[in-house]
């Protein structure tokens, strides 16, 4: 004996990604600041670096946000090209024929304000995920 | 009578349009916060940097003050639509043991 067929009835696919989508966007919101603390810390690490392997001393990094071809967040480096101060330092192993050494051309009082403002920005992203997961919770609840 | 209960003019589907459109402007925070910072320098340096983001400049600056507040707002939105959402599907769970 075979069963009857049940009338089929139209069926809207709700994608599941979507539901997700806040926490994906907040992770990806993180992972760009991630960078950027890194990108800064090598800064900071680097601000007495006189020589490096290029020649010359170190130059300021900056990480910069793009998008890519399908939406998603890019982070790039661009290196600031501008002069470093000179200090007369004659003694110095890197100081230059009239004895002035150039030093990287980065101050840390501002690679500090910019780590500030880069957890903030990270900490926002994660209250923006606390805020998906609990909304998450609540509709798994209904 | 079902088409009451679940149809396009019933309280339960009103809830579920909110819920969805909470969960869009919810979206669209995301996003925003997510792009909130265009590099990771305040001090602008030079042509390089300007020419680098030129175009995400001129992309609409995020004021996370005002992102979080909004987030806030969304979320107990959310929370406020779904408990009504389980609400009026707990009231037809007992409408439908009580007479069954």
């Amino acid at each position: 004996m075979t069963m009857p067929r049940l009338p089929g009835f139209p069926i809207t696919p709700r994608p599941v990604r979507q539901l997700m989508g806040p926490l994906g966007t907040a992770a990806r919101g993180m992972s760009v600041q991630q960078r950027f603390l890194e990108i800064i810390s090598e800064n900071i690490a680097n601000a007495e670096t006189t020589r490096t392997a290029e020649g010359g001393a170190y130059r300021r990094e900056v990480g910069v946000v793009g998008t890519d071809a399908s939406g998603q967040l890019t982070t790039s480096i661009v290196q600031d090209k501008s002069p470093g101060r000179l200090e007369y330092d004659p003694g110095h192993p890197d100081a230059n024929a009239n004895g002035f050494v150039e030093y990287p051309n980065l101050d840390i009082s501002s690679e500090l304000v910019d780590m500030m403002i880069v957890r903030r920005v990270h900490e926002a992203n994660a209250s923006v995920f606390q805020a998906a997961k609990s909304m998450l919770r609540s509709a798994l609840e209904i | 009578m079902l088409k009451g209960i679940f149809g396009s003019n019933s309280l339960t589907h009103l809830i579920r349009g909110g819920l969805e459109e909470t969960s869009a402007s919810h979206r669209v925070i995301a996003s925003r916060v997510a792009g909130a910072l265009n590099s990771s320098s305040s001090v602008d340096f030079a042509d390089t940097l300007n020419q680098k983001t030129a175009a995400s400049k001129q992309q609409v600056e995020a004021d996370l003050q005002r992102d979080m507040t909004e987030l806030a707002d969304t979320t107990i939105r959310y929370e406020a639509d779904s408990k009504l959402l389980q609400q009026a599907y707990a009231r037809l769970r007992t409408a439908i043991s009580d007479h069954a």
